[in-house]
């Protein structure tokens, strides 16, 4: 860790993410909000102040709408009772949450959340699953929200923005097998617990308090290829300690103090690597060109495979189109492309889009 | 005898300390007070000012003018605060340890969402509230605590257990 002239702190980030901490709201503002966590107004706020997304905590009624809700019953924060799961979305869509004098604010779908925030695929988030349910029918719950978890996530084109974690490693089974690319963690008792369950299932990454990992035991989750969530950072100083255990996501109550403390080893991370672009471009002698953010720029990139080098025109776009909706040949190219461009360590996958799909279809 | 004694010793003493008390409990509290208050009628905090309009032996009747706010700034962090306006007529009897009951009104003006296009929308509304605690403040001023229960009725007849915590000057 060192300072810059503006005191500002820069922080040595080794991580999986990148060498990037992705910010993201507890349940939006945090529990100390004046806004009811996964409220709109927190959400909607928690990103305008500069955060990379949100945790969401998400429930499922009776008739298979997503609510973003995190306790097991509607009666401690609203002015509706029971469990989400045992009322229809037309029951709850009028409910308030009531914990605030004088405020009232509305329980919200995730599809009136998604369909309200402007540009939302461009967000992360994070859907923590509280699976409480009246039924006793597992498998059947099990498939109903995990498809009515694709169906909203491939309605707003967030694939690869969204992480899943869980509790219910039954759960995750079910979701690995009807989409087996999506980012999944495990929401351990503890780390070894943790550890332990994600390498036997092959999970993207592991959920956990910040009180109850520590920098070693990062290090030793991504040395297994396993990122780690921490959340539990309410102050500014288990902010400021999660951040020096190198974690790849932190879930936030602070928000303000947090994208304000990685604002600056954020900016010195982009340049970092825009250089290390800038050296692999100069290095092959390609006209790259690092400033990957600015729209509708074009790249050449040349990749290798089987030993044959081809150059495919690809700009820079607005991240609503990407790989994932390619077919065929592309999306059999998919994979090499997005190796390729995380190897660069600078260029946002789904920023880029393929320009002339004919060359690529040829090659 | 030794009854008879004890009754000479303590009667003056009584005597004495009752009319003492009684000069006391005739000398009005200061008529103003500052005070902050955390939840109370102003929601989350307020800043208030009272003024006796009415005192009577150990009754005193106060009105009270407050201002609040949840937040400055909407969800879209644009310059928007919240407001909360409480007013109230309290009565208070005692001395320097008052019993309070109080009746009011708070007009709030809240930044939200709407429900429809959850686009930032503000929502004034007019609640009520009552109260009913503990004062401590001297005749002559200085500081004064409140400490209370201070339900809140809302415009949609809904109910909510709330307290206040007061702390201020008085002169």
């Amino acid at each position: 860790m060192t300072s810059c002239e503006k005191e500002e702190i820069i922080f040595e980030i080794d991580n999986l993410n990148r060498d990037m901490i992705t910010v993201l709201g507890h349940g939006g503002m945090g529990i100390a909000s004046t806004y009811p966590m996964n409220s709109f107004e927190s959400i909607a706020n928690c990103i305008n102040l500069g955060t990379d997304g949100s945790e969401i905590d998400i429930q499922m009624t009776n008739d298979g709408v997503l609510v973003a809700f995190h306790d097991n019953d509607l009666s401690t924060k609203t002015d509706l009772t029971g469990i989400v799961n045992s009322l229809t979305w037309q029951q709850i869509r009028n409910g308030q949450y009531n914990e605030s004098p004088y405020m009232t604010y509305a329980i919200v779908s995730l599809e009136q959340l998604f369909s309200n925030i402007p540009d939302v695929s461009s967000y992360r988030f994070t859907f923590d699953c509280k699976l409480y349910r009246e039924t006793t029918d597992n498998a059947a719950y099990y498939d109903q929200f995990a498809e009515a978890i694709i169906a909203i996530v491939e309605k707003y084109d967030l694939q690869r923005k969204i992480c899943i974690e869980s509790a219910d490693e039954e759960f995750l089974k079910v979701l690995q097998t009807k989409r087996s690319r999506y980012k999944l963690f495990i929401y351990p008792k503890n780390f070894e617990e943790g550890l332990i369950t994600a390498k036997k299932l092959g999970l993207y990454g592991i959920t956990i308090s910040t009180n109850q990992i520590s920098a070693e035991e990062v290090e030793i989750a991504h040395n297994a290829g396993l990122r780690i969530t921490v959340w539990d950072a309410h102050s500014e100083q288990e902010n400021y300690e999660a951040v020096q255990k190198n974690p790849d996501f932190i879930q936030t109550d602070d928000v303000k103090y947090l994208v304000d403390l990685l604002s600056a080893t954020l900016e010195e991370t982009r340049a970092r690597n825009a250089a290390r672009l800038d050296s692999i471009k100069n290095k092959r002698n390609l006209p790259f060109d690092s400033t990957s953010q600015a729209k509708n720029r074009y790249l050449l990139i040349s990749f290798t495979f089987n030993k044959f080098f081809e150059c495919l025109p690809v700009s820079v776009a607005d991240g609503k189109e990407g790989f994932s909706r390619g077919t065929g040949l592309i999306g059999n190219w998919y994979n090499l492309y997005f190796f390729f461009i995380n190897s660069l360590n600078s260029i946002e996958g789904d920023n880029i889009r393929v320009m002339d799909t004919n060359k690529l279809a040829r090659w | 005898m030794n009854t008879k004694l004890i009754f000479s010793i303590i009667c003056p003493f009584c005597f004495f300390y009752k009319a003492a008390f009684t000069q006391q409990l005739l000398k009005p509290l200061a008529l103003n007070s500052i005070y902050v208050e955390a939840l109370g009628m102003g929601g989350y905090g307020s800043i208030n000012y009272e003024r006796f309009i009415y005192q009577q032996k150990k009754l005193h009747i106060g009105v009270r003018l407050g201002v609040g706010t949840y937040r400055l700034r909407d969800f879209e962090t644009n310059l928007n605060p919240d407001i909360t306006i409480p007013f109230a007529l309290n009565a208070y009897y005692g001395k320097t340890h008052h019993a309070e009951v109080g009746i009011g009104q708070t007009f709030t003006s809240i930044v939200g969402a709407s429900t429809v296009d959850f686009r930032v929308n503000r929502q004034n509304s007019l609640s009520s509230n009552f109260t009913v605690g503990y004062r401590y403040q001297k005749s002559n001023g200085g500081m004064m605590v409140r400490v209370n229960y201070s339900p809140i009725v809302s415009i949609n007849q809904s109910f909510k257990h709330w307290y206040g915590l007061s702390v201020g000057y008085s002169f």
